[in-house]
Order: C-alpha cells, then structure tokens, then sequence
C-alpha cells in the first residue's frame, strides 16, 4: 500500500480523530454559514473578491515590482526567494549578521512549507512559535492538521500531557488553565527575543504594506517587541490597494472562524518611526516563488488566489474522515490536494488529487470561488500523462474507451460481464470482486446485471400507440 | 418551451446494465403526461469514469460516439442521472477544447439535455404529477421518504429543489429529514474503488444519517448513488429501500 | 504569449458587478447603536459618558491603585492623563521590564469601527503600542467624532497620511479555540477590553 493510503487507513482506525474532526468541522461550517448569511450582498462580495485576486494575478510580476518599490520606500528591505531553501537561506544570514539568537514566531504556513525552523536550529538560533496550537505542536514535535486550528487533531489530555512532559509543568487538562501556561512561558520569549519571524496574510500593494490577522496576540507582539522583523510572504498573497483589504478582511474570518473580524488585524508598515518607543528597529521580508510562478499561466493558476481560510477543508467530507496529516504536506485538505502536487510536482503527489469524490462542497464554499473540482480534474489528467499509473488500471481505461465507443463490442462485452457475474452472485448481489474491483466490495454488495439490459427491454417492447392525451397532471407554476 | 410531444432518452450505462427498471420507469412517467419516448439505439455511456479518472483520450473516444449518435436526433434528451447529465451539459466542452467539430456538437447538444426532475419542473412546468402512493391504515403515519441530492445534480446542474417539489406531492408520503443531508455519500465514480477506505467511511456516515431519520425509503435522482448506497445498505442488512424519484412517480400514478 | 496564457486561465469576471463596496452614509446616533451591540455580542465592557469630567471619574474609578502602563499624558482624550496621578505608571520610555508588570493598559484610540465593534490602534511617539498588548486588561478611550461606521471609512482616511504609521484594529479580548475548541481568553493579548465612549 501506497504511503497515502497508509496514512489513510490509520486515520479512519483513530475513533477520537473522527470525534475531534466532526465536532470542529460542524462548529466551524454552520458558523461560516451563519456569519455569511449577516453579511449584506455576501455572493456580490465573494464575487469582487474574486475579482480582486484574479486581477492580481494577471499582473503578478508588474503588481510585485510595485510591491517592492512600495515596501522599500516604507523602510523595508526585501529579498526574493526562488525556493525554501533560498528563503530559510536569506533568513539565517539575517540573523546571523544582525547578531540575534533567539526567536519568537507567530503562524505562517509559508515558513512551513519551507521548513523553516529546522534550518534556523540547525544555524544554532533558537526558535519558539508563539501561536498556542503551533507552540504545542513545536513541543509535541508534529505537525499541525488543519490551517486554522492546528491542533484540532488532538484531545485535551493529550495536549496536558505534552506540556506536562516537554516544559515539566505539573500536569492538567483544563484548556484555561494549559492557555495560561503557555501564556507566561511566552511571555518570557517575546520580551528577551531579538528576532521576531511572521508570515502574511495579505501585501497591498499600493500602500507597501503587510497584514496579519490573529486572534491570540501572538502576531502583534512578535511585530512589537524584537528588534528584528522578518516576514516570509509567498509572492501571490497580493491585494491591489487597502479598498481590496477591506473587501477581503470581511469575507476572511467569516469563512475561517465565522467571526466577523479576527480579534486583531494589523498593518505592518516598516520599523519604527522616529519617536516611537516600540516596533522593530529593522524589518524584512522575504518574497517567496517555491513554484508559484510555474503555476502562473498553466490551469492551476487560480489556486493563487488562495486566501488560506481554511473553509474548504471544513466543507469536505473526505478531509472530514481522514484529517490533515494524511494529506502528507503543508497544506491538507482539498487546497492542498492541489498545492501540494503544484508546487512539488504531480509525480510523487498524484494520489491526492485522485482523494475527491468531486462533490464540489470546497467549490460552494470558498471566498474567492475558486474552482477546485475542475482544477483536480486537470490535475488527474496531468497524472496520466506524467505520472505512474498501475499498467492494470490505464489497460482497463484504455480497453472502456475502445469497448464504449464500439456499441457491438460494449455489447459483447457487458454480455460477458453479465454472464461471469451470474456465476458470482447469490440472489442478484455480488459480494466479492476480484482484482481492481475489490476496493468497492469491502464495504458494499455490487447488484448483479440484470439478465435483459435496458436495451434489449426496450427493443422488445409492444409497438404502443401514440400516447393519447392522457390524464392531464396540474402544471403549477 | 411548449411542452413536446417527443424527446430522447439518454438512459445511461447503469441503468441499461444493472437497473433497466428505473428506464421503464422514466418512460411510463413520460409517456403519461402525453409525452413520447425514443431511445436512440448503440448508446453506451457518457465516458464520465473515464474523464474523472485523468484518462481524456480515452474519455474523448467514447463521448465522441455518445455526441454522434444524440445529435443525429432532434429535440430535448432526458437524463435520469444527475453525473450523466452533469458531464453532457458541462463537462464535453472541456474534452474537446482541440476539435472545434465536436465542439460545436457538444455546445449544441448540452442545451438539449435535461435531467429527469429538472425536466419536469423546469421544462414542463409541472410539480404535481397527481402521484398518490396506497394510504397507509388509519391512525398509521404515511411512510417517510428521505431524499438523497447527488452532488453532482445539487452542485453541478443546481438543483436545489426540484425533486423535492414532486416528492412533496406524491400523496400518501412524507418527507423525512436527514442529518447533513447535502454531505457526498462518498460514491464519486472510479473514487469508491481507488479510495475504497474513504468512501466506505463517507458511505458508513450517509447511511447511518439516513437511518436515523426514521425513513423507509431513499430517494435519489443519481443512478452512481443508487449503486453504491444500495449496495452499502444491502451488505449492512438494512432494510431501506432504494428508489429513483421515476420509481416512486411511477408507482404513485399507476394509483393508489 | 505567455501573458495571453496567464489570461486564459485567469476569466475576468462577469459584468455588472460594482466597481467597489458601497458605504452608504450613516449617523453618528446609529453608529453608536451599533457599535454598543457589536461590543456586547464580544463581551467587551462598555461605558457611555457624556461629558469630558465624567471620562476621568470613569478612567481613575477603574484605576485607582492598580499599575498602569499608559500612553503619553497629553495623547490620551479629554484630559484623562489627570487620572493618572498619584497612580504606578509605566510610560512607553520606560523599560520593557518594568511596562511588563502593569496591570492595566491605558490608551486613546485613532478612531473606532461601529460595523465590527472595533478599536483603530495608530502608533507614534508616546502611543507605545505595548499599552494595548501586554497588560491583562485594556482600556481604551474613545471619541464620538472618531467613530467611523466601518474599515472602509478609516482607510480613506489614512491613506492620505504622508508616512504610513503601524495600524492595528482592534475586536473584542484576545481569544483561543485552539484546544479542543474551548474558548479561552487573554491568551497573549489583554483578556479584558473596557472602552469609555466620550461626548
């Protein structure tokens, strides 16, 4: 069995991973619902937001130059990354010639995918995150499971335990009293860190500025108190002006948390002014590419416009049943079903776009509409023409494509089907298919073929009369 | 559109192997309402498995036969399958972006297919069909019915309400509600075999919902569904029936 | 080419749709109302005065012998940094160390957001931005004349500002759901928000 499918079957044998996913992704659904439905002419936001991002992206390179131009104007230095490596690469050097030690983290998802925190260890800098469930995470030595909600994957004993065991706290599983703790042990690292590192949820272009949005605090006081502020930003999280922010801050949280707005919603707008007492005294960011301008100008390229709510992942029923990290990267759910394989390639990742049923929940759902059943549709036609495919499946296909398409020969064929299946069947059901097939007989019977097919029924019908006017249903409109 | 006095069934290949009822189901509920029905002959499947596997080539050969043999007829095509009718109308386009030919033929032909229930509530203008089921004794409550949407009729095609416009008025029936009722049941073509572990859990939490509701029959326009949700239900040993919504019309305008 | 690829895979969406968000023209009554219902539905504690004296009782009621990490006297709104005296205050010169210990976050606001329920936070000289931040509890005191209906109003403000100053909006106490969903507040931010509304 394939690593996914492993990954796979031990999710669906964990009784309290499937409590936890169904109780957060409910909550998290119906207060999305909710909140949209407060939200005056939200299917005309969506769709302006929509717009925004699409808009975007058709001038990516020209709205980055911008970007730049704007960002060094406001006391930002920028760097551009070509991948992980470059970026985490550039981050070391920063601290390193800057003189930091020790630094303070708030989510990012980029540094993530990057791996970052192993690169700046393996430097000799410590790292801590900040963000409650990515601190525990860091402690738990795993990784996070859902974009919003980290730690959804796990039950509150589990969490007492890790802190019990990893920051010799004694040990309780009261969240109150676990958020406190954290509190104070985090307290201690934002006020002796000299390096603050964040990710960003929107780049304005116009105003050269940055976003953060967070319900913690965690961000601002990693932008507040270090000398030192790099953020990691991958190249397509641009919004052209702050008229745009605003259109995308109220669709965000709504779709993430179902809260009209995070608790805090920063601007990041370079280091300190002369006479403040608090900021950065010098801020960076670092322009991440990691192959998202590879899947500019191909058929993914609307999965740019990804504003990272997390909403698909509570619509979808298969991440649902499996959570996060059966997904096998970053990002999980059915956004990562496409980043994954379009930023690291359809090669090794072609079994998560196959993991849909292409029910189109993600689609209803997401802010800027975007299209992921059709973008998992190009991706499994990307996999039979670049991947491996088992040789037994692409003969099947190839031999449904003949067969199908040469009605004497469906004909013959489904005749021979139904014979062999009246031998494997007891009372019109089958319960065991060999081969390929096996996978729907674990948890299903397969109706036999009936012994006439519609067609042969139909062919032997009386001749009947043309239908008089018969009795007359009520048309109501 | 005046109402027509023939259309085209496309009757898909599920029906035509394992499910011939449900076509001669589709056929009586037409033929009732004044309506004749032709079957183009050699028909064999839209190639949807196929295109959702990744496998357009071979997709591409077979919707080639499909689009021949309905554009040599005239006149609107009824589907009873909301994945079928889903492809046809939406996705042929997308298979032949480099035949302008066959292009031009798909483009024509979608606006000709309709699937069953949008068909009568949308074409026809007809809700109530005068469908009653035999009444139930007195004192005893009308069977329910829970109504299953495949997601590829309520999302594709949007048919947020059609068919439970014509259940709510098949007499003698009631509607159940159905916890998560818009959730997949985890069928979604070459995906319950591919991924066999995920959709027998979506399958295990569709059923469990649908039991639940206290219904003694599951409704569905979808004949992908109807498969894989009767076979689940018939290994657990259920005892919901399984019906396409033609079945139950059917059945209620023969009299109750 | 290639742009015309990345346009192809890009559709430009369809017509009619408006060119921006509407802001239709509000009140300063209605957008008072409101901004009251956003603060209860977040559980932040609210007081209405209606006159310059009745700020500072308010502000040195809530005070009075507590420590005090505050913003600049003479930032601070209807002379409330007259509450301050006799007090432990922590100003944003002193050292980090010391504004940790304050109890209590003093400051003004730039404006407030009625639609959200939330504070427009502008950080300059003596308005450090750890007054909002570090102390358990915040409050935070506003002006009629700043309450804006929404994010979009405030931005067309500060656009116009020659140098970008840090903004941050404010919404409610600092919260987590991250275990097991259990909402917690004050998790890195002040847990407790009190805003004074002045005339």
């Amino acid at each position: 069995m394939s690593h996914f499918l492993d990954r796979v079957e031990t999710a669906l044998r964990d009784p309290d991973l499937k409590t936890a996913l169904g109780r957060a992704t409910e909550r998290l659904g119906s207060r999305r619902s909710a909140s949209l439905d407060s939200l005056p002419d939200s299917d005309a936001v969506r769709d302006m937001a929509r717009r925004a991002k699409l808009g975007l992206l058709r001038d990516l390179a020209g709205n980055l130059e911008t970007f730049e131009k704007n960002l060094i104007k406001n006391g930002i230095q920028v760097h551009w990354a070509e991948d992980g490596a470059a970026a985490n690469r550039i981050m070391v050097e920063i601290a390193k010639s800057r003189g930091c030690k020790r630094a303070v983290k708030s989510k990012s998802m980029a540094t993530e995918e990057t791996h970052l925190n192993h690169d700046l260890l393996e430097a000799g800098l410590e790292v801590l995150e900040t963000d409650l469930g990515e601190y525990i995470v860091q402690l738990a030595e795993t990784t996070p499971s859902h974009i919003i909600l980290p730690i959804i994957h796990m039950t509150k004993e589990s969490i007492g335990k890790v802190m019990h065991e990893k920051i010799k706290v004694p040990y309780t599983s009261d969240p109150e009293k676990l958020a406190k703790i954290a509190r104070v042990k985090l307290r201690e690292a934002f006020l002796s860190a000299d390096l603050g590192i964040t990710g960003a949820n929107f780049g304005v272009v116009d105003s050269g500025a940055l976003v953060l949005v967070s319900n913690e605090g965690n961000a601002r006081l990693v932008t507040t108190l270090p000398r030192v502020h790099v953020a990691v930003m991958g190249i397509e999280k641009l919004v052209p002006s702050l008229s745009d922010l605003d259109l995308m801050i109220k669709i965000l949280a709504r779709s993430a948390t179902g809260q009209k707005i995070t608790t805090y919603t920063s601007l990041v707008t370079g280091p300190r002014r002369e006479g403040e007492s608090d900021g950065c005294q010098e801020m960076h960011v670092i322009l991440l590419d990691n192959g998202r301008s590879r899947i500019l100008g191909g058929p993914l390229a609307e999965i740019l416009g990804c504003i990272r709510c997390g909403a698909c992942l509570n619509a979808c029923p298969v991440y649902k049943n499996v959570g996060g990290h059966a997904y096998g990267d970053t990002y999980p759910g059915p956004i990562g079903s496409i980043v994954t394989p379009g930023l690291r390639g359809i090669k090794a990742w072609k079994e998560l776009p196959d993991a849909s049923s292409l029910c189109g929940a993600c689609r209803e759902v997401c802010p800027v509409r975007l299209d992921i059943p059709r973008m998992l549709l190009e991706l499994r036609k990307q996999a039979v023409e670049e991947a491996s495919i088992p040789w037994a499946l692409r003969i099947g296909l190839w031999g449904f494509g003949v067969a199908a398409s040469r009605p004497w020969l469906y004909r013959a064929g489904a005749g021979l089907f139904r014979r062999a299946s009246g031998l494997m069947a007891k009372s019109g059901w089958i319960h065991k298919l060999p081969g390929l097939a096996a996978g729907w007989t674990r948890s299903r019977d397969l109706k036999a073929p009936a012994p006439k097919s519609f067609q042969e029924l139909w062919r032997q019908r009386p001749v009947r009369p043309a239908p008089a006017a018969a009795k007359e249903a009520a048309p109501v409109r | 559109m005046p109402k027509p006095s023939k259309v085209q069934l496309f009757h898909t290949c599920i029906i035509n192997e394992v499910y011939p009822e449900v076509g001669l189901a589709v056929v009586n509920v037409l033929e009732r309402l004044g309506i004749a029905v032709e079957v183009p002959l050699n028909q064999t499947c839209c190639g949807q498995p196929a295109f959702n596997g990744g496998f357009h080539a071979d997709a591409r050969k077979v919707a080639r036969l499909t689009v021949d043999i309905l554009s040599a007829t005239e006149g609107p095509i009824i589907i009873p399958s909301g994945s079928c009718g889903d492809m046809l109308t939406h996705q042929y386009h997308m298979l032949f972006a480099d035949e302008p030919d066959y292009l031009e033929k798909s483009h024509a032909l979608s606006k000709r297919c309709h699937e069953f229930s949008m068909f009568l509530v949308d074409v026809l203008g007809i809700r109530d069909l005068g469908a009653h089921l035999r009444a139930p004794g007195p004192g005893v409550d009308s069977p329910k019915a829970a109504y299953h949407p495949s997601c590829h009729l309520l999302r594709g095609l949007g048919a947020k309400s059609q068919p439970q416009a014509l259940l709510a008025n098949v007499g003698g029936l009631a509607c159940a509600e159905v916890k998560d009722q818009e959730e997949c049941c985890g069928f979604g073509g070459m995906f319950s075999v591919k991924n066999a572990a995920i959709s027998g859990a979506m399958l295990e939490n569709k059923m469990r919902n649908l039991e639940a509701s206290g219904a003694e029959t599951v409704i569905s326009c979808d004949m992908g569904c109807l498969l894989h949700l009767a076979g689940g239900l018939h290994r657990k040993g259920s005892k919901l029936a399984v019906k396409h919504l033609a079945q139950v019309l059917d059945e209620g305008m023969q009299g109750p | 080419m290639r742009q015309a690829q990345i346009r192809a895979y890009l559709p430009e969406s369809p017509q009619g749709l408006p060119a921006r968000l509407a802001y239709p023209a509000t009140v300063p009554a209605g957008r008072r109302a409101r901004f009251l219902e956003e603060l209860k539905l977040l559980g932040v504690e609210a007081f209405v005065e209606d006159d310059e004296a009745g700020v500072r009782r308010r502000v040195k009621g809530l005070i009075a012998g507590k420590s005090i990490l505050s913003w600049d006297p003479e930032e601070l709104p209807y002379g409330a940094g007259e509450a301050l005296q006799g007090e432990t205050v922590a100003f944003g010169r002193d050292a980090r160390e010391l504004q940790a210990q304050a109890d209590i976050g003093l400051t003004g606001c730039e404006a407030a957001l009625a639609e959200t329920g939330s504070l427009a936070m502008v950080s300059g000289p003596g308005r450090p931005r750890t007054a909002s931040l570090l102390p358990l509890t915040h409050i935070a005191l506003i002006r009629q004349a700043d309450l804006l209906q929404g994010m979009g109003e405030f931005f067309e403000r500060y656009r116009q500002s020659p140098v970008l100053p840090y903004v941050v909006f404010i919404t409610g106490p600092s919260r987590t759901a991250d275990i097991e969903l259990s909402l917690t507040l004050g998790v890195h931010g002040p847990g407790k928000l009190i805003l004074i509304l002045g005339p």
